[in-house]
């Protein structure tokens, strides 16, 4: 006989007390092992960082955990839930800014928190004054009624930003927050997501940019080819190295990537 | 909740009509109204067949089929411009998907163009019922017929959306476009020849007996078999339509599942790009533009659509449709478009003309480059008009 399913019953006593949790994750596409069994435990109130090369299973390993893409095995808990046993409890616990996100385009920044707000079951008048307060923050209000079409990138970025903290989730997950992201909009985002983990959120973020990730960053974890292969806090993977970027360097072995050849390229016309 | 997800289409649908000045938002209620006058003129005329019964079976079973090919058909040529056909727009959102689908259900009648079929609908329910005590069925009918047509068109356009949102996606949208242009003329040549020969009623009566057993020819039948009592019949057809929906149902929502589950992909390239050789520079820039645009019409959909177009008036139209001295007329049209495609490139090359004339350094190359311009539409061109 099966048994019924209960919200909560999936939930498994190792990952009590993490934000985020996977336990042998992984994913393929065709031949490609893009996530290959990924055990990783995120703990409630840190500002984690996933670092790695392009193809590392970065952006794969989030949309898993944010219930955008179904691993072919494994498990995977936020705030304790099953994100694919319980997507609803899980969806309501965390807030996404997933790379490439379709927006409503022919919508205003205010409107289109309102509606998100709405299917998310909040009442009218909190997701009026929560909006128009992360709209300020935000420096979205000037805005005022252009459509989200009209959107700059920063602009498209923050008002994302806006959407994932508009239910106080308690795990934000960002996929390249501040990629191609003016400095100010940039300033902008760090000082919400500081906030926000001193607040008791938790945050995780993928980044290719080393200075970042070692400026706002308590944990860090590094990916490559589809494995985690170093995740610790930020001075555990750090080690003995003089920055994040060389124990990066050294750890996913491109030390010398980028020198020999070219010896044609100097300075003079051709 | 289904309330909200229709608050949403109607604020995405007037969100247009609101960020205009009063004067262009006047102009388009008055454009909308008067569309809405021509289509009740249009479903007045097909409710007069009421009193035609043997018409209005025929235009009814015609009118509802070729509306639900073109639901099923409307997201892979219109995908985008209604963005609740997008389910991943609600992919992180904690909503039941029973839910999103009867929200999205609701979504999809509310439009301008739902409202129009909405209108031609009325009057097929008229057309199809031989007596006013059967309408009720007749308009049960219809209503059954818009179920389908949201099923149907969702189901399509879910099973497409990750395709639809590449530019591959779009390249196909755009040959099925040209391809219901192409089909459009060659029914409408087909149509005209037979009803020079007076065959025109008998061939709708064959097609339209075939298609009373496709599900939306048996909705238009079930109201007149319900008129003479044959229950049996009615039984059969109302299975048909019954099995058709749980079958649109059933697909839209595994469509909704793989779609929602299957991560966005955004990055898929068009055309086939293959490895081009536009010559080298010793070449001449003149090879090397003619080359680089016969590439571009290869890969971009927008600049080889008017050549198909151009190929199909030129060479398809004349040979097949128009004989004689109205080829004439097609094929002096053909050049004529094929002549705009000289302008079109400059026009296609947008920013990209900037860079070319960073890069030219003298009058030579300049000429060159218009020079490789032309080549480009003059010589597929000259052959086509002499064909």
């Amino acid at each position: 006989m099966t048994e019924p399913r209960y919200p909560g019953m999936y939930a498994d006593p190792t990952v009590a007390g993490t934000a985020l949790a996977t336990r042998g994750l992984t994913k393929s596409f065709g031949s490609m092992l893009a996530v290959d069994h990924i055990d990783l435990d995120v703990p409630a109130g840190s500002f984690f960082g996933l670092v790695g090369p392009n193809g590392a299973g970065k952006t794969t390993t989030l949309s898993m955990v944010t219930g955008l893409l179904r691993p072919d095995e494994g498990r995977a808990f936020i705030a304790g839930f099953d994100v694919w046993q319980d997507p609803l409890a899980a969806k309501t616990r965390m807030g996404v800014l997933p790379d490439g996100l379709r927006l409503f385009e022919r919508l205003s920044g205010k409107e289109l928190l309102t509606y998100l707000g709405r299917f998310r079951g909040m009442p009218l008048e909190q997701v009026r004054s929560r909006a128009q307060e992360l709209l300020a923050v935000l420096d979205l209000d000037s805005a005022g009624t252009k459509l989200v079409a009209d959107y700059s990138t920063g602009m498209r970025k923050k008002i994302t930003l806006a959407a994932a903290l508009l239910h106080s989730p308690s795990v934000l997950l960002l996929d390249e927050p501040l990629e191609a992201v003016d400095p100010v909009s940039a300033r902008v985002i760090r000082t919400v997501l500081t906030r926000y983990t001193a607040g008791g959120g938790t945050v995780i973020l993928s980044s290719h940019v080393m200075a970042l990730v070692e400026d706002l960053c308590s944990h860090v974890a590094v990916m490559a080819a589809g494995r985690l292969i170093a995740v610790g806090t930020l001075a555990e993977v750090r080690g003995t190295s003089d920055s994040l970027d060389d124990a990066f360097m050294n750890l996913v072995g491109a030390d010398d990537i980028g020198s020999g050849g070219l010896e044609w390229l100097r300075s003079s016309p051709a | 909740m289904v309330a909200l997800f229709a608050s949403l289409k109607w604020r995405l649908l007037t969100s247009r009509l609101r960020h205009q000045s009063r004067g262009r938002r006047l102009a388009a209620i008055a454009g909308l109204v008067l569309a809405a006058v021509v289509v009740a003129l249009v479903s007045t005329a097909i409710a007069a067949l009421h009193w035609s019964p043997s018409y209005g079976l025929i235009a009814g079973s015609l009118i509802l089929t070729g509306q639900a090919v073109a639901w099923m058909l409307s997201p892979l040529i219109a995908f985008g411009v209604d963005e609740t056909v997008d389910p991943h727009r609600f992919a992180l959102l904690p909503v039941p998907r029973p839910v999103l689908m009867r929200g999205l259900t609701v979504s999809a009648l509310i439009g301008w163009l739902p409202v129009a079929n909405v209108i031609v609908l009325l009057g097929v329910a008229v057309a199809i019922s031989p007596t006013w005590a059967t309408l009720p069925v007749g308009l049960l009918c219809v209503g059954a017929q818009l179920l389908i047509c949201v099923l149907l068109s969702r189901a399509a356009s879910t099973s497409l959306a990750d395709l639809m949102a590449t530019r591959r996606g779009r390249d196909l949208g755009m040959l099925v476009g040209f391809a219901v242009f192409v089909i459009y003329l060659g029914v409408n040549a087909a149509l005209g020849q037979v009803g020079e020969s007076s065959g025109l009623g008998a061939g709708l009566s064959v097609t339209a007996t075939v298609l009373g057993w496709t599900p939306p020819g048996a909705l238009a039948r079930i109201p007149g078999l319900v008129a003479t009592g044959e229950w049996a019949a009615v039984a059969l057809l109302a299975g048909i339509v019954l099995a058709t929906i749980g079958v649109g149902y059933w697909w839209w929502s595994k469509a909704l599942i793989r779609s929602l589950e299957s991560g966005v992909s955004v990055t898929e390239s068009s055309a086939p790009a293959g490895d081009h050789r536009f010559g080298d520079a010793a070449d001449g820039t003149v090879r090397v533009v003619a080359f680089r645009d016969a590439v571009l019409v290869w890969r971009d959909p927008m600049r080889r659509l008017p050549w198909l177009m151009i190929v199909v008036l030129m060479v398809g139209m004349p040979f097949i449709w128009v004989r004689g001295h109205g080829a004439l007329f097609t094929v002096s049209f053909g050049a004529l478009l094929a002549g705009t495609q000289v302008g079109n490139q400059f026009g296609v090359d947008g920013s990209g003309m900037w860079l070319h004339i960073v890069a030219l350094g003298d009058r030579t190359r300049a000429r060159a480059e218009i020079v490789g311009h032309l080549l480009l539409v003059l010589l597929p061109g000259a052959v086509l008009v002499v064909i």
